[in-house]
């Protein structure tokens, strides 16, 4: 079988093991735009902040694989056609596949006053990061306050880098978090030094000796080196829609991560599919979802038939003053009824959505390391026999949650 | 392949697995210096109470496939081919908690193991114990059984590894829902049919 | 270990451990396995069953409870325990002395038949020392009266215990600037139960001072009026040779073993066994005589006084039912494995509990008191010799020979080996013959190469002109192992050699039975009087390499409270606690003068006192 893998990111390279692993003879190409030896994306702010070297964060040795497995790795695929079952690469080269994977990702979301050459960097690709680099000074601004934009603050004050995080919304997290849990990594990073500002956007943006001058749409004015912007992604659509397959947000999947043309699959942060806590059609552009998708989408090329129960979106942010997991969803109402406690010993809050009975959301702050418990729990649907309020009390009973499993 | 074995039902509480498995982790393991060394060494098994007031010894199972593996984005976890151990190697470890979100036992902790750097660990089946030719030290600890270093049986260990696939695939189980997807067990049949295709 | 060279050096203990192992008896060291490894929080004393808001445990990994319910810490925690660890040593050492207390007074009052005032002359200096008129007296009238007044030492009459007037005048004004002079032997032992009850002393350092005071209420008091009222009724030992080990086990006689500590039983037993009508009735069995041999602590002190021979130390005496050869055995209290009965249930041996104190499974109990002694004693040898006959003969096996040793040196043994007074002595460690002296003291206990930890230190101080003097189970190792024989001389360094050559005496002395450590406690003062100093300031050391007992706990605080540097070859439980660790370990030199150290390597251990008795020697300007 000749499968082509467009992407050599989490579900590339995830889809490309299970292929090797279960279906060794068949003759893969995985094409990657990055001309780097593929490594993970959730590394880079890492790297900013020092702790990682470029080549600790590589994450498959492409000499390794068999001799059917092919990396082009810089290379664009620039059309697909489903008719002759084709992809054309940038180099006018065309591969015949049986089967496609389509997993190119998405494209972080750039504000109308995005300019490269303002010092106004987004973060998503090497490139990105060894962009921002040599700027990175004693001043940075973080656009954006969402899970990107807080790791990329976590990583510069690693560097000891003076951080001030523009949020539109009032509060940090609000896309994957309540309000309740954000105002507590809100104050843990005011502690670290951080500085906030919320309700803001950047209005205006000023080049001179050296340094940026910055005004806020407040009116506020403060200087910085760079702007590095963490204001969410959307799902590449271009080779999908080119090649006439259906989208919505993202590309959309049946319940086998096959796309509206035959032979091709989505996997990865440029799909869409059901997630399970929320009920409904959704992008949930993490690491842990490309993975799982990638090997879902493996298994369906290979004629499993498995189908792919939907994701559910999670994120841990750990930094030296705090440690946060938050799974799923944490809005009331609907039928989902609220647990939260706040412990001031220990400095930790737990919050849990319930909805008849089964968890659908979960954020613990601070000595999370049960979480995996719950989230797996979110992910099965299945019903909580414990009381939530121990739950959130820090008074895991294992044994009931583990017993009949 | 001896494994570790959890009794629970035997459990009393006794909490001597806990301080075996500090001191076999530590610099000096001698259970009179461990306690004072520079960086003390934690347990990497936990024992939780149920809603009886049962304890319940609760550690690293090892899975097959392993769920905190798949998650480590810097590969620091990996699992030894020779003994089948699942290991976390501390100096690539960047602590970012993606497996402690993976782990469906909970059973992941974060400590320091030098100076100012921290890096998760758990229960690596005291591989360096049983090079000496020992067995794990919260087994040899035990004394009422609750705690068994016992050849690997597929059997017993099936719904260590079910539920761990079953995290991996999100694959639910049918008893707890009406669902038209198939059981592990049908998805353990379809691998087996492109094995042998 | 087809060979148990890993358990014991003693060529007897390892042949019969084999026998062990192939009747298919268990001994202490296989229980020992089963248990290990033992509990953590034990070992390091942050566990707490005190009461019943319990039990607690302190993590010491700093993850779990940091105190227990009462809010207690570790410090506490291991206070407490420690506190009735020496509580329960020095109760078992006083009531020693109080059975004695009760023989004195019965003699006196003409109801205890068989037993008599042996030491005359000791018992008036006791009495004087106890400010009892004796003139015109008799010794029956003072012996009475010696009781009465010792019995107010136990109780609250007193504002403190008479012997503790022994004590150089620095010591005393230093223990009473601590306030630990202890008032009553009984009432300290009661204190500390008090103390250590929830929620009365919480303050670790006042919990140890007070087990301070408790273990001189047991050093100067239950244990020196046990060795004092011991010398007095059944004499003052002298010295001369006796033999040591299995070997001393005849086949061909009836074998009587005496176990556990009080001579009150064991003198009774070797007077039937002398009498007589028993020697016939042995022979009319077919045996050529009776042999009595000694265990423990009451075997010391029947070799101290009769030179009756010892069948072995605490490790040994499963093993000597093992050997096939034993008839009875007869206990009264303290040390005595509740096994016993279990390993003689293989053999013929009958066991026989004798104190309403301490009884025993598969023991029949013959109940002792000071009137019937006598009768009870006859009844049980007669018992004995019955037994001979069911003896199977094929089945004996007695290891090895018989060792000599020499025994009996009391304190009044000594001075007269010197000659009348401590002088000699005293000018041999001035002028470096003899740089210094250590009692090398205590129990066996599996965790320890049985007899190594004695026997390599004794050797390695000797070598270096160090006087040793042995109690309890270390006098049965160092007897053993030949050093308690003149001929060990040879092993000696050459300033010890010349004095144990002039005065024809072993370089280690057999100074007696635990209670009888209060023998070196006596010789410590005597030197400290002599010298003109305080004792933490003479060469001395003690040393416990194979300790198991809470008796031996309240030995080792009552030698370091008396000023004298204390090596144990076994951890006690402390070390939960930073704070207690290291005011044992060096704290206390600020305080009493003297410390503690750990140390089972005995060569180590050796190394530590060397150097102990070196800087001593030159804190007194002496040549080292």
């Amino acid at each position: 079988m000749n499968i082509i893998i467009i992407g050599a990111s989490a579900a590339g390279l995830t889809c490309l093991d299970t292929l090797v692993r279960f279906s060794p003879e068949s003759d893969i190409t995985i094409v990657s735009e990055e001309p780097y030896v593929p490594y993970c994306r959730c590394l880079l702010t890492y790297y900013l902040g020092g702790t990682l070297k470029e080549q600790q964060m590589v994450i498959r040795d492409t000499t390794s694989y068999p001799a059917n497995t092919h990396f082009l790795l810089g290379e664009r695929v620039e059309k697909i056609d489903t008719v002759r079952k084709s992809a054309v690469l940038s180099s006018g080269k065309e591969i015949i596949y049986d089967k496609l994977l389509i997993a190119i990702g998405s494209n972080p979301v750039k504000p109308k006053y995005y300019d490269e050459k303002k010092k106004t960097f987004t973060l998503r690709y090497m490139d990105d990061a060894k962009k921002i680099e040599p700027h990175l000074r004693s001043r940075a601004i973080v656009l954006g306050g969402g899970f990107v934009g807080i790791k990329a603050v976590a990583g510069l004050t690693e560097r000891n880098i003076g951080v001030t995080v523009v949020i539109g919304s009032r509060y940090p997290l609000s896309m994957i978090a309540d309000e309740e849990t954000s105002r507590f990594v809100e104050k843990d990073l005011k502690g670290m030094g951080v500085d906030i500002r919320t309700g803001e956007d950047i209005a205006d943006i000023k080049e001179g000796n050296g340094s940026l001058r910055v005004s806020l749409s407040s009116g506020f004015e403060l200087d910085s080196d760079v702007i590095i912007v963490g204001k969410g992604v959307k799902p590449r659509l271009d080779l999908a829609k080119q090649a006439g397959i259906k989208t919505d947000m993202g590309i959309t999947v049946n319940e086998f991560l096959e796309t509206s043309a035959e032979g091709v699959y989505a996997a990865g942060d440029c799909c869409q599919t059901m997630d399970i806590a929320r009920n409904t059609i959704w992008v949930n552009a993490i690491w842990p979802v490309a993975i799982e998708q990638g090997y879902c989408a493996a298994l369906n090329m290979l004629g499993a038939q498995a189908p792919y129960p939907g994701s559910v979106g999670m994120n841990s942010l750990k930094t030296r003053a705090f440690h946060l997991i938050v799974a799923g969803v944490l809005k009331a109402g609907e039928g989902v009824s609220i647990f939260e406690k706040y412990m001031p010993s220990t400095n930790q809050f737990r919050k849990l959505a319930i909805r008849n009975n089964v968890p659908v959301g979960m954020a613990f702050y601070n000595n999370p390391e049960d979480a995996g418990v719950i989230i797996n729990l979110i992910k099965k649907g299945t019903p909580l026999n414990v009381d939530p309020a121990k739950i959130v009390s820090n008074e895991l009973s294992m044994m009931d949650i583990l017993k009949p499993l | 392949m001896k494994v570790v074995v959890v009794k629970p039902e035997r459990c009393v509480g006794c909490l001597q697995c806990r301080f075996a498995c500090s001191v076999a982790h530590s610099v000096s393991e001698s259970q009179f210096t461990a306690p004072y060394e520079t960086i003390v060494s934690k347990p990497r098994i936990h024992i939780g109470l149920t809603n009886g007031k049962e304890p319940f010894p609760n550690k690293c199972r090892h899975c097959n496939p392993a769920p905190c593996e798949m998650a480590c984005i810097t590969r620091a976890i990996f699992r030894d081919e020779a003994t089948g151990i699942v290991l976390i190697n501390p100096e690539r470890c960047i602590n970012c908690g993606m497996c402690a979100m993976a782990c469906p036992f909970g059973v992941i902790r974060y400590h320091f193991f030098v100076d100012r750097r921290t890096s998760a660990h758990k229960c690596d089946q005291c591989f360096r114990r049983q090079k000496e030719g020992k067995i794990p030290a919260c087994v040899e600890v035990c004394k009422v059984g609750a705690l068994v270093f016992e050849e690997y049986n597929k059997d017993m260990d099936k719904a260590t590894d079910q539920m761990a696939s079953l995290v991996y695939l999100g694959i639910r189980e049918k008893e707890h829902e009406k669902s038209p997807y198939p059981t592990l067990l049908v998805h353990k049949n379809i691998l087996q049919e492109i094995k042998r295709r | 270990m087809s060979d148990y060279k890993e358990y014991s050096i003693c060529k007897d203990a390892q042949l019969t451990l084999k026998k062990a192992q192939e009747d298919g008896v268990e001994t202490a060291w296989d229980r020992l396995k089963k248990q290990e490894p033992q509990c953590g929080y034990c070992e390091l004393g942050v566990s707490c069953r005190i009461c019943v808001m319990g039990p607690c445990r302190i993590d010491p990994f700093g993850e779990g409870p940091q105190r227990g319910v009462c809010g207690a810490d570790a410090d506490i925690i291991v206070a407490r325990n420690l506190a009735r660890m020496i509580a329960s040593g020095a109760a078992s050492h006083s009531d020693h002395g109080r059975d004695l207390v009760e023989v004195l007074y019965k003699v006196g009052s003409g109801k205890a038949p068989g037993y008599t005032i042996k030491d005359p002359e000791k018992l008036k200096r006791i009495a004087a020392e106890y400010g009892v008129a004796t003139a015109n007296l008799s010794n029956e009238e003072i012996a009475k009266r010696l009781a009465e007044a010792i019995m107010e030492d136990y109780g609250m009459k007193k504002e403190r215990i008479t012997f503790i007037n022994r004590a150089p005048k620095q010591r005393i004004e230093l223990w009473e600037k601590l306030r630990v002079i202890p008032r009553g032997i009984d009432r300290e032992t009661s204190e500390i139960m008090h103390r250590t009850h929830m929620g009365v002393d919480n303050d670790y350092v006042s919990l140890l001072l007070s087990a301070v005071r408790n273990s001189l209420s047991d050093g100067y008091g239950g244990s020196m009026v046990g060795t004092e009222l011991s010398d007095i009724i059944f004499g003052t030992p002298k010295p001369g040779m006796s033999e040591v080990n299995l070997g001393v086990l005849k086949e061909d006689q009836v074998n009587i073993m005496v176990h556990g500590h009080s001579p009150i039983v064991s003198e009774m037993i070797g007077m039937a066994v002398t009498d007589k009508e028993m020697v016939g009735l042995a022979r009319s069995k077919g045996a050529a005589g009776i042999n009595l041999a000694g265990l423990c602590c009451t075997g010391n002190e029947l070799m101290m006084r009769w030179k009756i021979p010892m069948a072995g130390n605490h490790l040994m005496t499963e093993l000597t039912i093992v050997t096939g050869a034993v008839e009875s055995i007869i206990v009264d209290y303290q040390c005595i494995m509740p096994s016993l009965g279990q390993v003689a249930q293989c053999y013929h041996t009958k066991l026989y509990s004798t104190s309403d104190k301490a009884k025993f499974p598969f023991m029949e109990h013959v109940e002792f008191t000071p009137e019937n002694a006598k009768a009870q004693a006859y009844r049980i040898v007669k018992e004995s010799i019955e037994n001979f006959t069911r003896r199977n003969k094929a089945k004996v096996y007695i290891p090895d020979a018989p060792v000599k040793t020499m025994s009996g040196f009391s304190v009044e043994a000594i001075v007269a080996a010197l000659g009348g007074s401590l002088t000699p002595l005293v000018d041999a460690i001035k002028a470096g013959k003899i740089k210094g002296a250590v009692g090398v003291v205590g129990c066996n206990n599996p965790k320890i190469k049985h007899d190594y930890g004695h026997v390599e230190l004794i050797k390695r101080l000797i070598a270096n002109d160090i006087l040793v003097l042995t109690t309890g189970c270390a006098n049965v190792a160092a007897g053993k192992a030949g050093l308690q024989v003149p001929e060990a001389k040879e092993l000696a360094g050459p300033g010890l050699k010349e004095i144990c050559g002039l005065l024809g005496i072993p370089p280690s002395l057999h100074v007696g039975s635990c209670v009888d450590n209060s023998r070196i406690v006596v010789i410590a003062c005597a030197l400290a009087n002599a010298i003109g100093v305080d004792i933490d300031k003479l060469p001395l050391a003690a040393a416990a390499p194979e300790w198991y007992s809470e008796k031996a706990a309240t030995i080792a605080f009552y030698a370091v409270s008396s000023g004298i540097f204390t090596v144990l070859g076994v951890m006690p439980p402390i070390l939960g606690s930073k704070k207690i660790t290291e005011l044992a370990t060096s704290g206390l030199n600020n305080v009493l003068g003297a410390c503690f150290a750990v140390e089972p390597d005995p060569i180590k251990a050796a190394d530590l006192i060397k150097n102990h008795i070196i800087d001593k020697r030159k804190g007194l300007g002496l040549p080292v």
